[in-house]
């Protein structure tokens, strides 16, 4: 794998990162017992990010880079 | 473990008549769950949370990316998981006139994004230094004229991101920023931006990197409106 494409990777991941982790529609459970007085939701557990090595996988680079 | 839950990838109006092909985490297939005008785009899973790994994270991304190309859609936060299809509809119906604001504040825009890195540099000018320590006092002046003259040049560039910056923000509807100074990380924007004007504006991004040949300008997109989802959420309203 070229140096370029694992550069691409690092930015594909930190724009990911970036954007789905705490952006968008962010609900939380503590939000949703006020529905109802069960509990409704999974959110909040799933932040388990160690270092970069971790979270990057082996998928190809996001067409998005392209440019 | 072994329960079925439902992890929901983003909500858009009730507007898809077809049906939708597309997989989602663990290759289970999207379908829709729907509230008078609005569409939650879900998919079964037996998880409680998904692990934030680089798979997982553009799998989410590519379910939107999809949806994307045929609607406007408001993406859900990362590993967003329901316990039950009523609890997805009882979120839609409590939300319901803010999800419907937010897609009309979005409709017929992308979110795009710029990131900054400019090299820090200072480890001759620090390693000249060093030679100065056995004079105390030289040192400290000598460290003081450095860490004036370092503000001086990180304003500077920040300056210059600034007027770029600027000239994006008057193409885009909307913009956020940080100046995280982290890893060469100098500045990291988000714009949404009317659909129709994403060629003008990456000719502008162009146009920057071209300006700054020093900086490294990283341009990416179109993305789902992530940073531009504005949901009060109840009870916060007065905060």
């Amino acid at each position: 794998m070229s140096n370029q494409s694992e550069e691409q990777k690092e930015m594909t991941l930190l724009d990911l990162l970036d954007r789905l982790l705490d952006k968008g529609i962010v609900i939380h459970g503590d939000l949703m017992i006020s529905i109802a007085d069960i509990d409704l939701i999974y959110v909040g557990l799933r932040l388990v990010i160690g270092s970069i090595d971790t979270i990057r996988g082996e998928r190809k680079v996001d067409k998005k880079y392209g440019r | 473990m072994g329960d079925n839950n439902y992890y929901v990838y983003c909500i858009s109006y009730n507007t898809i008549d077809d049906e939708i092909q597309i997989m989602g985490h663990r290759d289970q297939l999207v379908f829709r769950l729907v509230y008078q005008e609005l569409t939650a785009y879900v998919s079964n899973i037996t998880l409680t949370y998904v692990e934030a790994n680089y798979e997982n994270l553009q799998c989410h991304e590519n379910v939107i990316s999809q949806l994307m190309k045929k609607i406007d859609v408001l993406p859900m936060s990362f590993s967003t998981i329901y316990k039950s299809k009523e609890s997805i509809i009882l979120t839609l119906q409590k939300y319901y006139d803010q999800f419907i604001r937010n897609l009309e504040d979005i409709a017929g825009k992308v979110e795009l994004g710029i990131k900054v890195f400019y090299k820090l540099d200072f480890d001759e000018e620090d390693k000249e230094d060093k030679e100065l320590l056995i004079k105390p006092k030289e040192y400290m002046l000598k460290r003081y004229e450095r860490y004036r003259s370092r503000q001086k040049k990180v304003d500077d560039i920040l300056y210059g991101i600034e007027e770029q910056h600027q000239v994006l923000a008057d193409i885009a509807v909307n913009n956020c920023f940080k100046k995280p100074m982290k890893n060469n990380l100098i500045f990291n924007a988000s714009y949404l931006v009317i659909a129709d004007k994403e060629k003008e504006f990456e000719t502008a991004v162009n146009e920057m990197k071209k300006n700054y040949p020093s900086y490294k300008i990283i341009y990416s997109g179109p993305w789902p409106a992530y940073h531009f989802v504005n949901l009060v959420r109840e009870g916060e309203e007065n905060e």
